[in-house]
């Protein structure tokens, strides 16, 4: 009689249809050796899908995400300090905006003229932030930095610009 | 799938505690994928990190297209991949006539004093399956502690599927044989 191979007891046990034909099934029944290494197997499958072991694993695990919230937190913070820079640079341009609209001028004759210089002075900075922009949402937040630096440059200059340049300017068009 | 869905939808819109949430859901599978391959307990820290942090990356760019599971099985075991090819560890090794002979040899009848050592199966199992080569050992988990099918162990390991079927019933057979012969058939109690 020959008896059943490893493979096709493993194939029994795993369920697959072509493994199970009635003479297999009729084998088991009748030979000892066979139905004793089906034993040894059902076994060690009820071994193989036991996860007692993990125990000490899990707890690693537990440790190394408490770490990785820490770096979140962290990253979240970086978040946070690029959005106030962003914001205090947008801040700071409405104030200067505000500021030329009072005192450099107001509405009036004046409105027209400031408006056309901000909109020349403004689009070509604005069409690189968007660029820059775009570049640095596939490249990460580091690049976001140098963008929001590049912003906060932009403001600083913008106040040169209309702060302590008017006079330099109206002599010109003068 | 759907809640899986809702929990990647406000990961991605900033909520920390939906990703937490699939953290905790998959953590477990991590947990066996990386305890099987990496051996030593600090380096296996660091992976679990890594693999977190890889899975919180690109989860943007996840399309559920697949299922989760494989998914994040994928990332752990190629992050673990790395890691070892980093430690110039054995991966590709196989299950040679050679070990198994050696193994029979060495182990043909248990001594009183290991029949006395009643230690738990499940012990044993885990001293024996950590004699395996890495992809032996994922292959067993992923099959028989993650009811993953032979197509998505295959997608996750990057092997074709009969590569698969041949690791796991030659893994299967080399484990019944060494036990059985290293600790008798009466102790392969579960």
């Amino acid at each position: 009689m020959r008896h059943l191979t490893d493979e096709e007891i493993q194939a029994y046990i795993d369920g697959e249809a072509a493994s199970r034909p009635p003479q297999v099934e009729a084998h088991l029944a009748e030979c000892p050796v066979c139905s004793g290494v089906l034993r040894e197997y059902r076994r060690l499958y009820s071994a193989l899908a036991n996860d007692r072991c993990f125990a000490p694993s899990f707890l690693r695990a537990t440790k190394a995400l408490s770490e990785l919230r820490l770096r979140e937190k962290a990253e979240t913070g970086w978040d946070r300090a690029e959005t106030a820079v962003a914001t205090l640079g947008i801040a700071g341009a409405l104030a200067v905006a505000l500021w030329a609209y009072t005192a450099l001028g107001g509405p009036g004759a004046g409105l027209t003229e400031f408006l056309a210089t901000s909109r020349r002075y403004l689009s070509p900075a604005l069409e690189s932030l968007r660029a820059l922009a775009n570049a640095a949402g596939s490249v990460g937040a580091e690049v976001g930095l140098v963008v929001t630096a590049c912003f906060v440059l932009y403001v600083i200059l913008s106040l040169d610009y209309l702060l302590v340049r008017p006079s330099a300017r109206q002599a010109t068009n003068g | 799938m759907a809640e899986d869905r809702i929990l990647i939808e406000e990961s991605l819109s900033g909520d920390q505690e939906a990703f937490r949430s699939l953290v905790n859901r998959y953590g477990g599978l991590v947990v066996h994928i990386v305890h099987r391959m990496i051996r030593n307990a600090a380096d296996a820290e660091d992976v679990y990190q890594d693999v977190f942090l890889k899975v919180y990356q690109a989860l943007p760019r996840f399309r559920l297209e697949s299922k989760m599971s494989t998914w994040i099985a994928t990332i752990t075991y190629n992050t673990c991949v790395n890691h070892l090819r980093k430690k110039k560890e054995v991966l590709l090794g196989d299950l040679t006539e050679e070990n198994e002979e050696g193994m029979r040899l060495r182990t043909d009848c248990p001594s009183p004093v290991e029949r006395a050592e009643r230690v738990d199966i499940a012990e044993r199992l885990e001293t024996e399956i950590g004699k395996m080569p890495p992809q032996f050992r994922t292959v067993l988990t992923l099959f028989h502690l993650e009811d993953m099918t032979y197509r998505e162990i295959a997608q996750v390991m990057n092997l074709p599927e009969g590569t698969v079927k041949s690791h796991l019933f030659r893994a299967r057979k080399l484990l019944r044989r060494r036990l059985a012969e290293r600790y008798g058939e009466e102790e392969l109690v579960p």
